[in-house]
């Protein structure tokens, strides 16, 4: 081989240097009506390099003549081919400093190139030969520092490629593949490999030993970027979850990641956490998420956003995205309430306190358990970073709550991403994100309010429920907004029949043996009217323009809207009335209520499945209602 | 007797030609999977009515030798040997035989008829049950106000025609089309077809009445989406002499002749904005960027960033971008080609260029009502969108890796890989892009949505195309059916009311 010094040599370095220049930089700059004009000159380089590899090892190849043969007359095959040989590349073949071993890393190195530049170009079969040939040279050396970045770079490009071809599988086998590759390198080796532009930069040009590293950890990281879309693709989720969460975690030992994407992607990654129950990871990739997140920068002041554009861009980009990730928060924590709320009720949606003391029992081994695991959870951090995610995540717990405190605390936090949510999702502008923000506040309350011992506290909590969506949903246009409208509609009226209950409850307590007082009968029935109210609006919503009923019920209406029926019919009979024309007027509109739920169902006996309790009850009032107004009327004359 | 079977003859043969014309006629339309059935049955009522036609064509032949009194060996024809073999010791079939074989033939082809009645009562039977299921389906949907997709192929272009134009898509009725992929054919339903007979005109006849609804005050959104070449701008601006006005031309003048209409009951205010997305970068085509550039220097506050907003009384609106008023359709054309003019693109690159850049035009129609003074503000959105040229180019598909950009460190394929991990993540936050943000509004809630899919007929990879609709339109429903606990409570109340109004007991001052 030429020595490294030669002039041969240098002008080779010179070509490759080009090569490089003209793929990275130059061919950003192609027109559009020749977009691979720089490509095709880096082509041609390489090809050139290739020739003058060639021809040295022509000169000198004499003494390594054994491994030489049949080179070039190699007939390459075409179909998928298999990659499942790590052992033999680590046990068989040259030494990968062996003067065959390096020419051969060479000679693969420039294949590689030309195989990424036929792929670049679309010429994916001739890109395909060319990554084989480089794998097929270096499958005759032993992996070592001089060559496994090769081994890496090359069976990613394959991967790229196969799964470009929908051929999936043979993608995750070269993946697969380069991972063993690498961790067994590193377990064996582990000193920093030879980057493949090292075998042609001229030794004063070489890379030190740090940016060796980096690029190697790099392809790896592909490598498993790449293994993360292969198992989504193939629908193994749960892989494609761990592969994701090492990714971020590689981004960021390795400082390779541009912190708001990063911060995005950990925040979607805790969602993902939350709906497995695993509340300790979903809290890690939060708070790594708003760690990492701030490091993209201060937010540009108002006034600076006046001045230039990119500053008002940038202030937009910062503001919206930590919104976002502050949105993944209040998510979390209204996940983990509503996560304990459904282990301690009970079967009417009570606190069962049998369940939360042995549950409380029971946890004292999780908390022990969670230190174990915590050591071996997939930790995010850089060293600057570790302590500020660990200080975030002390801030709220992971543990599903087990009382009213604790709840609290959590609900505190929740609330305080809710306010910041807030700051840039506003009213204006941004209509359903704040009203989702706003829902998801009223659901923190609810929940809370489960926990919450002191009745008169509890109704005053869903007081607040009400007072934050009241005025919204009265003001929403309902052409455009028709879907959380109604969303709303059937929360007020379920938050107001919760409050009637709390009315009536407490009321009962104070004064067991008496009858109500006028002012308690006036409070509930004017809750009771609410919730009825928001009932019919719903009802209404479901109307044609012109006011009608509609007959057929779509399916995804049809259980709430049998399900408002029923509560109406339900709500009408527990208004309170002193005069008996009064209470029949009430239980007559009961009645036609609970008629249209059976007649309903009759007429569509697809319903019935939906509110199979709700119908059984309905039929039973249907029958029983009659009688009782009977009663009443029967009492009328007598009193006139 | 000769001629009776000379005459006999050529029916038979003309029978069996026109059989087989038919039946190579329903092998060139073999789409339909019910056929199968029709053929085997036909298959072999053409061998048996070929038989036929041999018997006749000996007897033919044996006649004639009769006739002539040549003697049957001589060895001039193969027919012969034919004759052997059917007649097997080469007698000579007798008149008898000939009639039975007439009668045979007869009855044969009234068989045939009768299948072929069949097979044509099951093919109709077939396609207008379809054609009434889509129907009604489109029907229930329209109600629904869900999003409605046409698809619209053109016709070949002559390049295409001169490189041999293979043409992979079929258009099967009005609601579905087939497509060839490389995996094999595939069906694709639509709300409607369009193929490349239907004119401007029909295409709007069928888009028309979503203007009406604008004007009522909803909002409605009509684009063109396909990829660079496949039609877009031609089915919404129309051709470049303006001789086949495309929808947004159309959509001017519909709105003004429904306004004069209606002119006695409301009086109505349009006005509208019109931008163009390049670049991720919302522009106001209403400021011509020359003016930008050479006018005030723009660090003096006039470069003016465009968002797109919805405020609570659910007007979207281009926060700042300006919002002229047109008096009428000629008026806002003008004011169309004033935003034309202004776009990015010159029109001579723009089947090059045009990919890049997506024209929203935004018309906004007050109207008053005179008689109860009730004010309503319809919006219609008409996109022109971009197509994806390097998914065209090496034909992507959704098993594609997305490839790690050393450049600027972005993995940018992660964060859909994550949110991908499960259907119900509580929050994914977006990473959008504008156009993203730009389209949520229209198909988010309760938008009267139209997405004219245009391809072109040598297209092979609807599918991916397909995919990013599919993503595009998913509608969010209602989630919180009623809640199950408070629902439990309700029951539960209402068992025990039950439980004592059937026992008979007085539950006058209980409620009941």
């Amino acid at each position: 081989m030429a020595s490294v010094s030669s002039d041969e040599w240098r002008a080779i370095c010179d070509k490759f240097t080009n090569a490089q220049n003209l793929t990275v930089v130059e061919s950003l700059n192609d027109p559009d009506n020749d977009p691979f004009r720089s490509k095709y000159k880096a082509r041609e380089l390489l090809r050139e390099i290739y020739c003058s590899l060639k021809s040295f090892e022509a000169g000198e190849g004499e003494e390594e003549s054994g491994g030489e043969t049949g080179e070039s007359g190699e007939q390459l095959p075409v179909e998928a081919p298999v990659d499942g040989q790590t052992e033999e590349a680590f046990s068989q073949g040259f030494c990968g400093d062996s003067p065959a071993g390096l020419r051969a890393a060479k000679l693969g190195a420039v294949e590689y190139y030309l195989g990424v530049n036929h792929v670049d170009t679309e010429e994916l079969s001739a890109g395909q030969e060319h990554l084989m040939n480089s794998m097929k040279l270096l499958g005759r050396c032993r992996v070592s520092s001089e060559n496994v970045s090769l081994f890496i770079h090359a069976r990613n490009q394959l991967g790229i490629l196969w799964a470009g071809r929908d051929e999936t599988e043979t993608a995750q086998g070269f993946l697969e593949t380069a991972e063993s590759i690498y961790q067994r390198y590193m377990k064996e080796d582990g000193s920093p490999p030879t980057d493949m532009a090292d075998y042609f930069s001229t030794e004063e040009n070489q890379l030190t030993h740090q940016e060796r590293t980096k690029r190697f950890e790099l392809a790896y990281t592909h490598t498993m970027y790449y293994l993360a879309q292969v198992y989504k693709n193939l629908g193994e989720t749960e892989r494609a979850a761990i592969y994701c969460h090492s990714t971020l975690q590689r981004q960021l030992k390795l400082n390779q990641f541009s912190p708001m994407e990063w911060a995005l992607n950990a925040a979607t990654l805790s969602q993902y956490y939350i709906t497995k129950g695993r509340y300790m990871e979903g809290r890690h990739c939060l708070s790594a998420a708003t760690v990492i997140s701030g490091l993209a920068g201060e937010v540009p002041s108002e006034a600076a956003a006046q001045e230039s554009e990119t500053e008002s861009e940038r202030r937009e980009q910062l503001r919206q995205k930590r919104a976002e990730i502050a949105r993944c928060w209040i998510k979390y924590c209204l996940n983990i309430l509503q996560d304990s709320k459904k282990l301690l009720e009970d079967s009417i949606g009570e606190l069962d306190t049998d369940r939360q003391e042995e549950m409380k029992r029971g946890r004292r081994l999780e908390e022990e358990e969670e230190e174990k695991e915590r050591k071996s959870a997939m930790l995010f951090g850089s060293e600057d970073t570790f302590d500020s995610i660990a200080s975030l995540e002390e801030k709220v717990r992971c543990l599903l709550p087990m009382d009213f405190t604790e709840a609290r605390a959590i609900f505190l936090v929740g609330q305080h991403y809710v306010t910041q949510a807030k700051e840039y999702f506003q009213m204006d502008g941004y209509v359903t994100d704040h009203i989702e923000i706003l829902q998801d506040h009223s659901s923190l309350f609810r929940s809370l309010a489960f926990y919450e011992e002191d009745l008169d506290r509890r109704c005053k909590m869903h007081k607040r429920r009400v007072d934050m969506m009241e005025p919204v949903c009265m003001e929403l246009n309902s052409k455009y907004y028709l879907m959380i409208r109604r969303q709303m509609m059937f929360e007020l009226a379920e938050t107001y029949n919760e409050m009637m209950d709390l009315k009536l409850t407490l009321a009962n307590r104070q004064d067991e043996t008496e009858s109500l007082d006028s002012h308690t009968i006036k409070k509930f029935n004017n809750l009771c009217s609410a919730s009825a109210k928001y009932f019919q609006m719903f009802l209404d919503s479901l109307c044609s323009p012109e006011g009608k009923q509609p007959e057929h019920l779509e399916e995804e209406v049809l259980r709430p809207a049998l399900v408002a029926r029923f509560r109406v019919a339900r709500l009408y009979s527990r208004l309170i009335c002193t005069s008996p024309p009064g209470q029949v007027e009430n239980l007559d509109k009961s009645l036609e209520h609970y008629k249209y739920v059976v007649d309903y169902c009759d007429s569509h006996p697809e319903a019935v499945a939906t509110v199979e309790t709700e119908l059984e009850l309905s039929r039973e009032m249907v029958g029983l209602l009659p009688l009782k107004i009977n009663r009443i009327k029967a009492k009328i004359p007598a009193n006139n | 007797m000769i001629e009776e079977n000379r005459a006999a003859l050529v029916e038979a043969r003309d029978k069996l030609g026109r059989e087989q014309m038919a039946r190579e006629d329903s092998i060139s339309k073999e789409d339909k999977s019910n056929d199968q059935e029709g053929f085997a049955e036909s298959e072999s009522s053409m061998s048996l009515l070929q038989e036929t036609v041999r018997g006749y064509e000996v007897s033919y032949l044996a006649l004639d030798c009769i006739k002539t009194g040549e003697s049957l060996v001589i060895n001039e024809c193969d027919a012969v040997a034919e004759l052997e073999d059917i007649l097997g010791q080469g007698t000579i079939r007798t008149t008898e035989e000939v009639k039975s074989v007439g009668q045979q033939l007869l009855l044969l082809q009234d068989q045939l008829k009768q299948v072929k009645d069949e097979k044509k009562k099951i093919i109709d039977n077939y396609t207008s049950e379809r054609t009434m299921r889509k129907k009604y389906y489109n029907m229930v949907e329209d109600m629904k106000g869900k999003i409605r997709v046409f698809c619209r192929i053109r016709p070949l272009s002559r390049t295409e025609d001169a490189q041999g134009g293979v043409i992979a898509v079929e258009k099967i009725d009005d609601f579905s089309v087939s497509v060839d992929t490389p995996r094999g054919p595939r069906e694709f339903q639509f709300d409607k077809v369009f193929t490349a007979e239907a004119s401007q005109e029909d295409l709007f006849q069928d888009t028309n009445r979503l203007i009406q609804s604008a004007i009522d005050g909803y909002n409605v959104c009509i684009f063109a989406y396909g990829q660079t070449g496949s039609g877009k701008t031609f089915t919404m601006v129309g051709d470049k002499d303006q001789k086949n006005p495309g929808i947004m031309p159309r959509s001017f003048n519909a709105i003004f002749d429904i306004i004069r209409e209606s002119s006695t009951k409301f009086d109505f205010k349009v006005s509208a904005y019109m931008l163009e997305l390049y670049n991720d970068r919302l522009q106001d085509l209403f400021v011509s960027p020359a003016g930008e550039a050479h006018g005030q220097p723009p660090s003096h506050g006039q470069v003016r960033r465009v968002e797109i907003k919805r405020n609570r009384k659910g007007v979207v609106f281009a926060q700042g971008a300006e919002t002229k008023e047109a008096f009428s359709a000629q008026e806002l054309y003008a004011l169309f080609l004033q935003a034309c003019a202004n776009r990015h693109i010159s029109a001579t690159k723009m089947n090059v260029e045009s990919s890049r850049s997506h024209l929203i035009v935004c018309i906004m129609v007050d109207s008053r009502n005179l008689t109860n003074g009730s004010v309503s503000t319809g919006k219609l959105s008409l996109v022109d969108l971009a197509g994806s040229e390097r998914a065209a180019k090496t034909g992507a598909k959704d098993h594609q890796l997305k490839e790690a950009n050393s450049i600027n460190k972005s993995l940018s394929a992660l964060g859909d890989v994550i949110s991908a991990l499960s259907a119900e993540l509580p929050h994914v936050p977006y990473r959008n892009s504008k156009l993203t943000q730009v389209m949520q509004d229209s198909l988010g809630g309760n938008a009267k949505t139209l997405m004219i899919v245009n391809i072109s007929p040598s297209e092979c990879n609807l599918e991916e195309t397909l995919t990013s609709l599919v993503y595009a339109t998913r509608v969010k429903a209602i989630t919180n059916n009623a809640q199950r606990h408070v629902e439990s409570k309700v029951i539960a109340q209402l068992k025990e009311v039950i439980i004592r109004l059937r026992s008979g007991q007085t539950v006058e001052d209980e409620d009941v």
